[in-house]
């Protein structure tokens, strides 16, 4: 029975396969152009490490005045990779050694100007340098990425100690149809360890038609401090983009993901190939209503459901983490749960000293097993419920929101209610006697 | 009015995810009476039917005491009044901080005659003992006992301490300040002791405590910049830090002021004073009359 349902969704793929789906020399394999975009919205954050040079570069442009910073960034270990680079805050000027010299006038392509960024304190120097195309053949096959670089500097508190914080802007995507649903499939390359990688980037899976939207990919807390405080902690829980994982679910469909040649430039395409995999089921009930996506996170397979129903078939094994969106009009929430993937949870930010918004380790059942035997429950989804928690500081009596789901996870509202925060009202015997609302934070 | 059962209840626009208005819970919540912010002013009246404070002269140390109470009183109201942008929340636990102090210097100083006769290193031991414990308390009763007895209660539970100073969150976050305020405090009176030992001039010993307090309060500085993690500073410069310690060496100083006053205008102070300094002359051998020649 079991064989004949795996033959089934088989054959369910080959036939669904779009016609611009190219079909592989394997019967049960599609190959998916990806090709390069860039966005105008920035998704994937990382710090780059900086090392200062307190001695000029053989060759430099026209000093300018204010504050010089010199040395060069490194991206990942590989020290090809790294950047030599003079910033001049007055002139608001960027130079990048991008063909990795140490003569920082033979680059015209190498020169940016800054967009001043706010600052609270006119000793805070802050600007941001936009459309910088890079690439990393030291880690990759030379793929180019588009990034903006913001650097800090706080010449009263850390003169010697500048910031540097990449933001990426470009991707590479495609599209799949499996089942009759088309579905965008990027690949994000990887800003840190490797840069410029693909395997070890980020995988973007979800329906197409929401690929008009913005996203954001997964970035560790710790790089996500030039971001506004209230978006940190959904980054880090953003569902459309996950770590890569060659091995994926969607679609009622358990593919193997992998490509031969990487591509070179900005025109060139990479040819995505995903060969259907045979892999034991099992079904998972999902108790609460209103998901848009649930991403499960395996030992084996990462599982994508788009509005799953209440029940679903699944791989086999042990999801933990799983992340959870819900949708209902406008309005968007997800399920205030996982753990970076530093495995750290209230660790204090490198820069700022302050302690994210991540939640405590999650308990051991809130992981979800999985089997072929008995269906496994996950208890998420909607309808969300407000609640508030009174407890006593002091003189004073302290009020927190709560949102919370059906199987009573905590949920956070990401969009929507039209900008407004929640209120509380208190009543004694029956009668209101105060009513206000929460602030955030 | 507003204890008792209270049915508090959040609302919200769900746009269908849920629905707008959710279930109320029940607080029995009871405003704390005013008895517990006259705990501390109750332990002071307890130490002065001490033996050594028989007697009204011991009664002026209400002065210092409760004009300090009505200044810190007065500031937190002006700083409310002018929307600063902080909760009324906070600025009332920042502001009990300097009130609880001026209750253990109060203390201090009525119990200093128990002190002075003791070995100038356990009269240090005693000092800051003292100040710890009143200082605690008052602000424990001022506060709430939440604020200043529970986070005690979480030192003494090694699963609970444990757990909050592996994720790198500090314990005891209000009662750190306060016994480092109440070690500083000890300190410079010791040190000041040491420095004008013998001299009791009232400017003299002015001037040596506040020296005293500079010295400790730039070592304390040192010190934590050298060995606390600098994340626990909020990534503090030294030189930043040295400054902080500058104005707490003022601010304590500030504090000891109105005591040092009125052991200036008082005899039965000055040698509260003197006994807490260690600064009084060792008593002189009895003399006894030569026998009258025969």
């Amino acid at each position: 029975m079991k064989l004949l349902k795996q033959f089934y969704l088989t054959s369910t793929l080959i036939v669904a396969l779009c016609p611009g789906n190219a079909r592989g020399a394997s019967s049960n394999t599609t190959t998916v152009p990806l090709e390069y975009r860039e966005t105008s919205f920035q998704f994937l954050f990382r710090n780059i490490p900086i090392e200062r040079r307190p001695v000029p570069f053989p060759k430099e442009p026209a000093a300018a005045s204010g504050p010089v910073v010199r040395g060069v960034l490194h991206f990942g270990g590989h020290p090809s990779n790294a950047i030599p680079f003079l910033w001049q805050t007055g002139a608001k000027r960027l130079c990048l050694g991008l063909n990795r010299s140490q003569d920082l006038t033979d680059d015209s392509a190498g020169m940016f100007s800054a967009r001043v960024m706010w600052s609270a304190e006119p000793t805070f120097i802050a600007q941001m340098f936009t459309n910088i195309h890079l690439s990393f053949p030291a880690s990759s096959g030379g793929a180019p990425m588009l990034v903006d670089l913001r650097f800090c500097l706080d010449t009263a508190r850390r003169p010697g100690q500048p910031l540097c914080n990449a933001a990426l802007r470009s991707y590479w995507q495609g599209k799949v149809t499996l089942e009759g649903h088309d579905w965008q499939v990027g690949l994000v390359q990887n800003m840190s360890d490797a840069p410029g990688s693909f395997r070890q980037g980020q995988l973007l899976l979800r329906p197409w038609e929401e690929s008009s939207r913005a996203f954001h990919a997964f970035s560790e807390p710790g790089d996500t401090y030039v971001i506004p405080w209230s978006e940190q902690n959904c980054v880090v829980r953003a569902s459309d983009a996950f770590a890569f994982s060659p091995r994926v679910f969607f679609e009622g469909h358990a593919c193997l993901l992998d490509w031969s040649a990487e591509p070179q430039g900005r025109g060139d395409k990479l040819a995505l190939r995903l060969t259907e995999q045979q892999t034991a089921l099992g079904e998972l009930r999902i108790t609460g209503s209103f998901i848009q996506r649930l991403v499960l996170t395996g030992e084996t397979y990462v599982v994508v459901l788009a509005q799953p129903p209440a029940s679903v078939k699944v791989p086999t094994g042990r999801y933990c983490p799983y992340r959870v969106w819900l949708q209902q009009g406008q309005t968007r929430a997800y399920f205030n749960f996982g753990l970076p993937q530093s495995g750290m949870a209230n660790v204090l930010e490198e820069v700022t000293g302050a302690k994210l918004p991540v939640l405590s380790h999650p308990p051991p059942e809130q992981a979800v097993m999985v089997n072929d035997r008995r269906p496994a429950v996950l208890a998420v989804g909607g309808p969300l419920t407000n609640g508030v928690a009174a407890t006593r500081h002091g003189r004073e009596l302290m009020l927190s929101y709560r949102l919370t789901g059906a199987g009573g996870g905590e949920y956070k509202v990401w969009q929507g209610t039209n900008g407004q925060s929640p209120q509380f009202t208190v009543c004694k015997g029956g009668k209101e006697i105060g009513a206000g609302q929460f602030e955030f934070g | 009015m507003r204890t008792g059962n209270l049915q508090i209840a959040a609302s919200w626009g769900l746009d269908g995810l849920g629905a707008t208005e959710g279930p109320p819970v029940t607080c029995d919540w009871t405003a704390e009476g005013a008895m517990p912010p006259l705990l501390p002013w109750l332990a002071i009246l307890a130490l002065l039917a001490l033996k050594p404070n028989r007697g009204w002269s011991a009664w002026w140390i209400w002065l210092p005491l409760a004009g300090l109470a009505a200044g810190w009183h007065y500031l937190q109201r002006a700083i409310e009044g002018s929307n600063t942008g902080l909760p009324n929340g906070a600025l009332d636990v920042l502001f009990d901080v300097p009130v609880a102090l001026v209750f253990g210097l109060a203390a201090l100083w009525l119990l200093a005659s128990y002190l002075g006769r003791s070995h100038r290193l356990s009269a240090f031991l005693g000092a800051w003992f003292l100040l710890l414990v009143f200082i605690v308390f008052s602000f424990a009763a001022l506060a709430g006992w939440d604020q200043g007895v529970e986070p005690i209660m979480g030192l003494l539970d090694p699963r609970q301490f444990a757990a909050t100073t592996g994720g790198g969150v500090m314990a005891v976050p209000l009662l750190v300040p306060l016994a480092l305020l109440a070690l500083v405090v000890a300190a410079a009176m010791l040190l000041g002791g040491l420095a004008c030992r013998g001299r009791d001039g009232r400017f003299r010993l002015c001037a040596w405590l506040f020296l005293s307090l500079v010295a400790v309060w730039v070592a304390l500085a040192a010190a934590l910049h050298f060995l606390c993690p600098t994340a626990l500073l909020l990534n503090m410069e030294f030189g930043p830090l040295l400054f902080l310690g500058l104005f707490m060496a003022l601010f304590t100083f500030a504090m000891l002021l109105p005591f040092l006053i009125l052991s200036s205008a008082s005899p039965f102070f000055r040698q509260r004073l003197k006994a807490l300094l260690r600064v009084t002359p060792e008593t002189p051998p009895l003399m006894a009359p030569l026998p009258a020649a025969a």
